[in-house]
C-alpha cells in the first residue's frame, strides 16, 4: 500500500482514529509519518527522555525533561516579549517548557501556533467546552456594565450634563469595589 | 473500589485505569510561579470549593495536608498512586494538599504542576469509568471556581502538553508474554509510532519493573476527550489480543518449563524470609501469568494486585513506623508477602 500524502513509498504506519465519533484509518510512510510528527515520542520504554523535537531544536542548557523542548524561532521573533499578569518572558517558556500564568497563553498568542503544532500536531482545542462558574459570569456581566456606564460617562461630559455625569462615576465606583471584593487577584 | 482490590475487565492483562485531568484557576499564576502566600491562598479557596458544606462529599473525601506528612509517608501514597511521585518527592511548605476519596478511586492533587489534578482510577480496563468520575469532579470545580480556559486552547495548564483536553488517559498493563518472547521492545515501538507514551510502573522517569508499563495518550489538543479514550481502548485491545496469544503460545510449547517457573516463583514467595522489591515485583509477575493461565486456580487477580500496592519501600516503612535498613525492609517485606499470600490457600 503507497502513503496516502506522498503516493510514491510504502506506508509503514497505519493508523486508526476516531473523530466526532467517525472512524477513519490513514496509512503514511516514514518519512511522511516524521513530518506529519507521528510517530514522535516524548519517552522511550524504558523511561529515560527521548526529545519530542527532534535534535539541533533546542540549544543547551534546557531545563524541558519530560515534555521535550520549544522549537527555536527566526531571529526576527521578539523572544524578550513578556507575559503583563506575572511577568514570565517567552524565552523562559521556551527554556523550562512551561508558562507562568493564564495569561501568557495570551501574551504569547502570536507566537504559539508553531510551539503547538510541534509538540501537540495541533492549535485548537476540539474536546469538552468549559462552562463558566458563576462567578465569571458575574464578573463578565460587571465588565459589560462597566464599560457601557464609561460610555454613557464619556457621552454626559461631552453633554456637559454634570449631575448624570457624577452619577455614573458613583455607580461605576461601586461596582469597581464591589468587583474587588470577592476577587482578591483584583481586576484584570 | 481500588483500583488494588476490585477486580475489572480484562485484569488478566491490564491492571488498573486511570484518567487525570489538569485544571488551574485563572487569577493566579501556575505553581512553579507562586509564593506561598498564593498557594496558600489558592489551595484554600480549591479545598472550599469542592468541599463547601456538602456533607457527604466531606464524609467520602479526606483532605491531606501533604506538607505535614513525613516524606516517607508521601512516598506511601504515592506506591499506591494516589498522589504523583513529583508531589510525594515536591519540598514542604509549598501547601500541597490532596483530596482522596475513602475508597481510593478518586484523588484531586493541589499546587502540583498545574493548581487541579483530578485523578480517578478503576480496576482492568476501564477508561470510561475513571473518565465520568474525574468529569464529575471536574464539574464540581469548575461551577464553583474561575477555571483558566479559552477559545482556542480549551483548558490552559502550566505545561503545553498538557494544554485543551487538559486529560491524560493511562493504563497499567501487564506484558509478561510479550516479553518472554522478546517482543516488548517492537511493541513499545509501535506504540510510540502510532502517537502513545509509554513508561514504567511509577510514571514518568521510571523504569518497568515486573513487565507493567503505563500506557497513555500522548497528544491532548485537537481530539475530544471521548475520542482519546476509543483511540486508547481500541488499540489496548489488540495489545490484550496479542499478549493473549503469546501467552497461549508459550505454555502451548513448552507447559512443563512454564508450570515450573510459575510453581517456583509462587513457592518462593510464599517461603522467603528476605525480599528486595524488586524480586517480588518480578515474581509477582511470574505468579500473575500463572494465573492467567490457570496454573493457580485459588488465587485471584486482586490478591497479587494488592501485593503490588503494599511492598514498596516507602509502605514498608510506613506499616512498620520507625526507620529501617534495607536489609529490615526485605524481611519485612517477604512477611507481608508470605501473610497475604497464605490465605488464599493455594
Amino acid at each position: 500500500m503507497l502513503c496516502e500524502r506522498c503516493q510514491q513509498q510504502e506506508a509503514t504506519i497505519h493508523l486508526t482514529q476516531t473523530r466526532q465519533g467517525e472512524m477513519t484509518e490513514h496509512h503514511f510512510c516514514d518519512s511522511c509519518a516524521r513530518e506529519l510528527g507521528i510517530g514522535h515520542s516524548i519517552t522511550d520504554y524504558f523511561g529515560t527522555i527521548g526529545n519530542l523535537f527532534g535534535s539541533g531544536l533546542l540549544g543547551g542548557g534546557s531545563a524541558f525533561n519530560h515534555t521535550g523542548g520549544i522549537p527555536a524561532f527566526g531571529a526576527a521573533v521578539p523572544r524578550n516579549i513578556a507575559c503583563p499578569k506575572c511577568g514570565q518572558t517567552f524565552e523562559k517558556f521556551r527554556h523550562t517548557g512551561l508558562f507562568g500564568c493564564s495569561q501568557c497563553y495570551t501574551a504569547f498568542a502570536d507566537l504559539l501556533d508553531p510551539v503547538f503544532r510541534r509538540v501537540q500536531g495541533n492549535t485548537r482545542h476540539l474536546g469538552r467546552k468549559h462552562a463558566p462558574s458563576e462567578a465569571q459570569l458575574q464578573a463578565e456581566r460587571l465588565t459589560a456594565r462597566l464599560n457601557e456606564l464609561k460610555q454613557s460617562l464619556q457621552l454626559a461630559v461631552a453633554e456637559e450634563d454634570y449631575e448624570q455625569a457624577a452619577r455614573l462615576r458613583d455607580e461605576i465606583r461601586q461596582i469597581k469595589q464591589a468587583g474587588t471584593q470577592p476577587d482578591e487577584g483584583g481586576e484584570t | 473500589m481500588a483500583w488494588y482490590i476490585d477486580q475489572g475487565p480484562d485484569s488478566d492483562v491490564m491492571i488498573s485505569s486511570r484518567v487525570r485531568l489538569a485544571r488551574n484557576l485563572e487569577q493566579y499564576a501556575f505553581p512553579h510561579r507562586m509564593d506561598a502566600q498564593t498557594a496558600r491562598q489558592a489551595a484554600d479557596e480549591i479545598v472550599k470549593a469542592f468541599f463547601q458544606d456538602d456533607a457527604e462529599r466531606k464524609r467520602h473525601y479526606l483532605l491531606v495536608d501533604l506538607d505535614s506528612l513525613s516524606f516517607e509517608d508521601r512516598l506511601a501514597l504515592a506506591e499506591k498512586r494516589l498522589i504523583s511521585e513529583d508531589l510525594a518527592k515536591a519540598g514542604d511548605g509549598s501547601f500541597h494538599r490532596a483530596m482522596i476519596s475513602r475508597d481510593e478511586s478518586v484523588s484531586i492533587m493541589i499546587n502540583e504542576e498545574d493548581h487541579i489534578r483530578i485523578q480517578s482510577m478503576q480496576a482492568g480496563l476501564n477508561l470510561e469509568q475513571a473518565y465520568d468520575a474525574a468529569k464529575q469532579v471536574a464539574a464540581i470545580l469548575e461551577r464553583e471556581l474561575p477555571v483558566a480556559s479559552h477559545d482556542k486552547y480549551g483548558y490552559l495548564t502550566a505545561c503545553p502538553t498538557n494544554t485543551g483536553t487538559g486529560m491524560r488517559a493511562s493504563v497499567m498493563a501487564h506484558l509478561p508474554g510479550l516479553a518472554m518472547a522478546g517482543r516488548i521492545k517492537d511493541t513499545v515501538d509501535g506504540l510510540i509510532k502510532l502517537g502513545f507514551a509509554v513508561r514504567g510502573h511509577y510514571g514518568e522517569h521510571s523504569k518497568s519493573q515486573g513487565n507493567l508499563f503505563q500506557i497513555s495518550n500522548q497528544l491532548t489538543l485537537g481530539i475530544s476527550e471521548e475520542d482519546l479514550i476509543n483511540d486508547l481502548k481500541r488499540m489496548l485491545q489488540q495489545l490484550i489480543e496479542q499478549e493473549r496469544g503469546v501467552r497461549r503460545e508459550l505454555y502451548r510449547r513448552q507447559p512443563l518449563l512454564l508450570e515450573d517457573r510459575v510453581m517456583r516463583a509462587f513457592a518462593t514467595l510464599k517461603s522467603a524470609r528476605l525480599m528486595t522489591h524488586e524480586e517480588a515485583t518480578e515474581l509477582l509477575s511470574t505468579v500473575r501469568l500463572g494465573m492467567a493461565l490457570g496454573l493457580l486456580p485459588n488465587l485471584q487477580p486482586a490478591d497479587v494486585n494488592r501485593i503490588y500496592a503494599l511492598i514498596g519501600p516507602a509502605s514498608i516503612q510506613k506499616a512498620h513506623g520507625q526507620a529501617m535498613s534495607p536489609a529490615e525492609r526485605d524481611s519485612a517485606r517477604a512477611t507481608v508477602v508470605r501473610d497475604l499470600l497464605e490465605p488464599s490457600g493455594a
